[in-house]
């Protein structure tokens, strides 16, 4: 890996690794995942565009990647039980139940909405820049969002209901 | 039990990050260095998430380990923090030029910390408000993304920019965008001549470039002036 593409890492893999999981990476596959993304960047660094931010460049590789993930996670079919902790750790149990939490609703509406949600609502990115991203027009992300939060608030209602 | 709602659960997930150590890993696969933000900026908002976190049982002191956030833009007290990782090479250390350097809420990595052997959150003391934050500590993308966004409003900024990138990574993986970066500033600053001189230069060192089109229809603009 060259100095650039350590740099790269350095600035963003944080940002990269919670965009993964909230895409819809498993959280015993974020490592791998976020390796493949900088892999992919390291490959490509010299096709770099600046006309965008190095972080939205990195979006978009891992867009691609995380799709490719949640399709082999659906191939194996595995489902949510593969996120047990101990009892001993109990202050981050919860914390990685409120964040499943999320990534549980987010399980249950359709990627596409799943992106637009994850990149304007969790990466704060505005809606002109994630319509670009994900090619698709303004108004149909603002419809993909709105189904979006829509989505989440009755799987959310739901669980809520359940427990 | 009640579950917080979804924009409760959102404003944590922006704080969410990775386990310590769990990058570290990922780096060494990579081989590459890594440095797990010694020293973050964290704005720690007042009510919202605060509140939450009572609600959903996390401490404050969670949240200060886990809610680096990378685009921190909620009010409230800034805060910085000593975040555990095993020691790795540091960032470029600072140099003596500093350009229109600018206090900025960010929680990129500051300035060269001492690497921190025991895991834990300490503040700093005293908690300054506004963590400096200077081009010279910045990394080359960095620098070239904060280049870019300057062009537009402040050209001579971003000149200056693309100077200390030229200085600092003479051989930088991005040289061609800071090359591009620094002519389109000339040329919005009124400097033509050099600014053509540059474009014709950059033809010339870089034929396959993808910036090619971008520097052609500036020179065909410049032309035309």
């Amino acid at each position: 890996m060259g100095p650039a593409t350590a740099r790269l890492f350095q600035a963003h893999a944080e940002e990269v690794w919670r965009f993964l999981k909230y895409l819809g990476v498993r959280e015993h596959d974020l490592a791998d995942a976020c390796q493949e993304v900088f892999l992919v960047a390291h490959r490509k660094l010299p096709e770099f565009r600046g006309e965008s931010a190095p972080r939205t460049w990195l979006y978009g590789i891992s867009l691609r990647v995380a799709k490719a993930w949640r399709r082999r996670r659906q191939l194996v079919q595995l489902g949510d039980d593969d996120r047990s902790v101990g009892p001993s750790q109990e202050q981050e149990r919860e914390r990685r139940d409120t964040h499943e939490l999320l990534c549980w609703a987010l399980d249950r509406i359709s990627d596409v909405q799943r992106e637009v949600f994850v990149l304007h609502e969790i990466e704060e990115m505005p809606m002109v820049d994630v319509a670009a991203r994900l090619d698709c027009g303004v108004f149909t992300a603002y419809s993909r969002l709105r189904l979006a939060r829509r989505g989440l608030k009755r799987a959310l209602a739901e669980k809520g209901v359940k427990r | 039990m009640t579950h917080p709602d979804l924009n409760h659960l959102v404003a944590l997930a922006r704080r969410d990050r990775p386990a310590p150590g769990a990058l570290a890993a990922v780096a060494r696969s990579l081989r590459v260095p890594f440095v797990a933000v010694p020293v973050a900026a964290i704005v720690v908002p007042s009510t919202a998430v605060a509140s939450l976190a009572a609600k959903v049982g996390l401490s404050r002191l969670a949240l200060l380990g886990w809610g680096v956030g990378s685009t921190a833009a909620v009010s409230g007290v800034v805060v910085a923090v000593a975040l555990s990782q095993p020691a790795a090479p540091l960032p470029p250390q600072p140099s003596s030029v500093v350009v229109g350097a600018r206090p900025v809420s960010h929680a990129a990595p500051v300035k060269a910390a001492e690497p921190v052997v025991a895991p834990e959150v300490a503040p700093v003391s005293p908690a300054p408000h506004v963590v400096k934050e200077t081009p010279a500590t910045w990394d080359e993308p960095q620098l070239i993304e904060r280049a870019r966004k300057a062009l537009a409003s402040d050209p001579r900024r971003a000149l200056l920019l693309a100077q200390e990138h030229q200085r600092r990574f003479p051989a930088g993986a991005m040289s061609a965008e800071r090359d591009v970066i620094a002519l389109d500033a000339l040329a919005r600053s009124g400097q033509t001549a050099e600014a053509k001189r540059r474009a014709l230069a950059f033809e010339a060192k870089y034929p396959k470039s993808i910036h090619l089109p971008r520097v052609r229809a500036l020179l065909a603009r410049l032309g035309s002036e």
